[in-house]
């Protein structure tokens, strides 16, 4: 069900009613509610692969009292490592096995071995990605004592499979979410229309900016050969727009979705196109996911290698960004796209910048002064780079792309391209310029400089029209295929 | 709680406002720009011009693809080429031209193979704007259904009265203008034009509706009555277009011969990609000629 | 107290840094997750102890860290 679908309106709205009006504060109730929802929801996308999803809930569950319950270390390390293992041993079934099969046929066609090798027909548990990474976090923050484990299992199998989040983030810890979901919610009013705001914020990035800008960078992507250096390089900044407006706009509604219901989801995403270095970048990027790389794969490796001192740090960190590339899927473009990122911070490590503090000096009429303004734009057109290696279907091809890209001559007009290259465009620079204006809010829409009452609502319903007369229909939200 | 709902109920009014004023707007400077304001003039040739005629119903494959100044000059006969788009659908189109018709006129139905499988009484934003924005008076061509399912278009219509590139800076498609169209409503524009690159169609997909068939026939009964004629004919496909969906298109053949005064055979009416222009049903003028004459040629072998 | 202080102001390059039991990373400008991996590997040769990853996430502030020095030392 996407959010900006009908059949999900209907479903929300149901929920909404029975939670605060038939349940209002009753917080067993509602809670029973939500878990029923979520797997309704998750169903409704794919029933075949609830079972897992619920299995895999129990066993998390159990295991996360077995870890807190035990005094004894070993026994402690041994009930982790088996969820770890578990978890892990799932995900890697579901999304990398046939990823495995034909990388290590290809090494040996390579090497002139002939195999016989089948792949298998998986299919992908939608939001494996997602609720795999709330369930090992939930046990590693139990064994780490940060957490303690819920005997509410209706608590906790909605932290796992929350509906807003399941299928695309953010992802939440145990110990942010849990206790909300075991607190009475009382309906707040300010907290309500925030999240609608937010909603209507999402709907706007989603809808006007990223399904419009698709239909661009499909039509170029497809025959690039065709096209000249300026027409590649349209299209592969609008490919990273349309990315960050795609899935920031549907975790703006996810957010928004939670507030509406009481709770405070995770902020997923700070403005990360005003970065000054590609480490800053990643602080403001798909959030949830490099923070939890960062406490359970990135803090333990620099522990491990930290004799090694700043190469010991370079170590951690491209393995760090390989894994956040595989997390994207298993191709080898997404490998070389995370490789990319590590690569980049290099430098960084090398030259100590990575430790200072990264602020952006504002000058005259609250424009960037233009030594940030160029860090901006070099950081931006890294994020580019990487981004055409993401949207590849190849490594070969985003070779080819880019070697296209800056081939002579650069510059000619734009042939062949659909009129909506001119909204998306135009569009992505309103998108910059009301978010460079925003940047100190959550989320752009959050404060705005109108006192008047009516006059906001005016402006809320300029952003419905625009999204009804420029709203693409476009497709799934390109982070469900994660 | 209540103070949320009445914010919501606020919102919804203001948006409601919005709406209900752009509604009753005038149409857009780029919407009377459309191909679909060339029913006037189509109109004017079906009232104005005197029998003998013959009168072309249909989608944009009949438009871009004839010259009606080959029928008049071989034939001594007027060709009215009424056809616009596709989405329009066919309950309108024939409710919409019966008025005019004469004694002694004689119709012909060269429809895309599209319409047999779809719905008789289409809607579409084509067919919204052709009672909006051309002419109101139109309303009294569509039934119940159809006003029905025309509601859901009214916000995005009348929201995009508000939008600035309605009023300037719009680059319509040349054509798909009301200028296009040519003395006998053929479209013209792009006749000096070279060839785009045509992707064939997929295969098509579902059955013969048979209230498509039941439509035509009423319509052609109705014709008969006011003393005219009909006859059905075949489209201008593609042959990759043609290829992909032949057993449907057969299957179409044989439910026309059945029950119609058929001109041609659909094989006759392929087309190599040397004639199209934009589309698989779109021709160029070499290939509008060629139509032309094919079509003519199978007219007289049916007034023998 | 006093060893870890002055490895404190070398890794860190503040050289008049004074340590007291509250001060967390917020506190200082230039000690993040990075640096503090240096401050950690620098007092392990500097006292001859072993960390384990379990202590690193209960070091919030410098009172934890020098609580957990001290039960390694005895």
């Amino acid at each position: 069900m996407l959010f900006n679908s009908l059949p999900f309106f209907i479903f929300f709205v149901v929920v909404f009613f029975l939670y605060y009006f038939v349940f209002k504060e009753k917080t067993k109730s509602q809670n029973v509610l939500l878990l029923v929802a979520n797997y309704f929801f998750y169903a409704w996308v794919d029933w075949r692969l609830l079972p897992l999803l619920i299995v895999s809930t129990l066993i998390f569950y159990g295991l996360g009292i077995a870890i807190f319950n035990t005094n004894n270390e070993k026994r402690k390390s041994l009930f982790c490592t088996l969820g770890v293992v578990f978890g892990l041993g799932v995900l890697g079934y579901f999304k990398y096995v046939n990823f495995f099969i034909t990388s290590l046929s290809d090494l040996f066609e390579s090497l002139g071995l002939h195999t016989n090798w089948h792949t298998f027909k998986i299919l992908v548990p939608i939001g494996i990605s997602f609720y795999t990474f709330r369930l090992l976090s939930y046990v590693l923050d139990i064994h780490r004592e940060e957490c303690e484990p819920t005997r509410n299992f209706v608590a906790f199998a909605t932290y796992v499979a929350f509906f807003p989040c399941i299928l695309s983030g953010p992802i939440d810890r145990p110990n942010k979410l849990i206790p909300q979901i075991e607190t009475k919610r009382i309906f707040n009013y300010s907290l309500a229309t925030d999240g609608l705001r937010q909603i209507l914020w999402g709907l706007f990035k989603k809808m006007v900016i990223a399904d419009n800008c698709a239909g661009v960078v499909d039509r170029i992507w497809e025959n690039y050969t065709d096209h000249s250096g300026s027409t590649l390089a349209l299209g592969a900044i609008l490919c990273s727009i349309q990315v960050y407006a795609d899935f920031s706009g549907y975790t703006d509604m996810a957010i928004g979705i939670g507030k509406l219901l009481g709770f405070r989801l995770t902020k997923n995403f700070n403005y990360p196109f005003f970065s000054k270095n590609i480490a800053d970048y990643w602080k403001k990027w798909h959030i949830s996911l490099t923070s939890w790389l960062t406490d359970y794969v990135f803090t333990p490796l620099n522990f491990t290698f930290r004799k090694l001192k700043k190469w010991g740090v370079i170590l951690a960190v491209l393995v760090n960004f390989t894994l956040v590339g595989l997390w994207h899927g298993a191709n080898w473009n997404f490998v070389a796209f995370g490789v990319f990122h590590g690569l980049l911070y290099i430098p960084l490590i090398l030259s100590g910048v990575l430790s200072k503090e990264v602020k952006i000096e504002t000058g005259k009429w609250g424009l960037p002064q233009l030594k940030d303004f160029c860090q901006m734009l070099l950081t931006f057109f890294l994020v580019v780079i990487g981004g055409i290696i993401f949207k590849s279907g190849s490594i070969a091809e985003a070779w080819h792309f880019v070697a296209r890209l800056f081939s002579f001559p650069f510059f000619s007009i734009p042939v062949g391209l659909p009129r909506v290259t001119l909204y998306a465009s135009v569009f992505s620079v309103v998108l910059i310029i009301v978010e460079w204006i925003g940047r100190h809010n959550d989320y752009t829409l959050e404060r705005i400089p109108i006192k008047s009452g009516l006059l906001r609502l005016v402006l809320y319903a300029i952003i419905v029209g625009t999204i009804i007369v420029y709203g693409n229909k476009g497709g799934a939200f390109i982070y469900f295929q994660f | 709680m209540h103070k949320f709902i009445l914010k919501i109920a606020q919102f919804f009014l203001v948006c409601f406002c919005f709406i209900a004023i752009g509604f009753f707007l005038p149409p857009t400077p780029r919407a009377k720009t459309s191909l679909l304001f060339g029913e006037v003039r189509k109109d004017s040739l079906l009232k104005n011009v005197k029998t003998p005629r013959v009168i072309f119903v249909g989608d944009s494959n009949v438009s871009f693809g004839l010259n009606g100044q080959i029928i008049k000059d071989s034939l001594g006969i007027y060709p009215i080429n009424t056809t616009i788009h596709f989405s329009i659908g066919l309950q309108y189109m024939f409710k919409h031209t019966l008025p005019y018709i004469k004694s002694g006129d004689v119709v012909i139905l060269p429809l895309i193979y599209g319409f047999y499988l779809d719905t008789y009484d289409k809607t579409s934003e084509e067919l919204f704007r052709m009672v909006m924005d051309v002419d109101k008076n139109n309303l009294k061509y569509l039934n119940k259904e159809q006003i029905l399912h025309l509601i859901p278009y009214i916000p995005k219509y009348a929201l995009t009265k508000f939008d600035p590139f309605e009023y300037v800076g719009f680059i319509n498609n040349k054509w798909y203008e009301v200028t296009s169209f040519n003395e006998f409503g053929d479209v013209t524009a792009h006749w000096n034009e070279g060839n785009q690159y045509v992707a064939p169609m997929p295969p098509m997909s579902g059955s013969i509706n048979p209230a498509v068939i039941n439509g035509i026939k009423e319509f052609e009964q109705e014709v008969v009555k006011k003393g005219g004629s009909v006859f059905l004919s075949y489209p201008c496909p593609q042959d990759a277009t043609f290829r992909n969906s032949v057993d449907i298109i057969n299957a179409i053949q044989q439910a026309l011969e059945a029950n119609f005064n058929v001109l041609g055979t659909p094989q006759r009416y392929i087309m190599p990609d040397s004639l199209l222009f934009n589309a698989p049903y779109h021709l160029n003028k070499k290939g509008a000629d060629r139509r032309t004459k094919l079509l003519i040629e199978d007219w007289k072998l049916v007034k023998r | 107290m006093d060893k870890i202080q002055s490895i404190f102001r070398t890794v860190l390059k503040h050289d008049d840094l004074i340590l007291t039991e509250n001060l967390s990373a917020n506190d200082v400008q230039g000690w993040d997750s990075l640096s503090h991996m240096l401050l950690i590997s620098e007092i392990e040769s500097a006292l001859n102890i072993k960390f384990k990853l379990k202590d690193l996430n209960k070091m919030k502030q410098v009172g934890d860290l020098v609580d957990i020095v001290l039960s390694k030392l005895s």
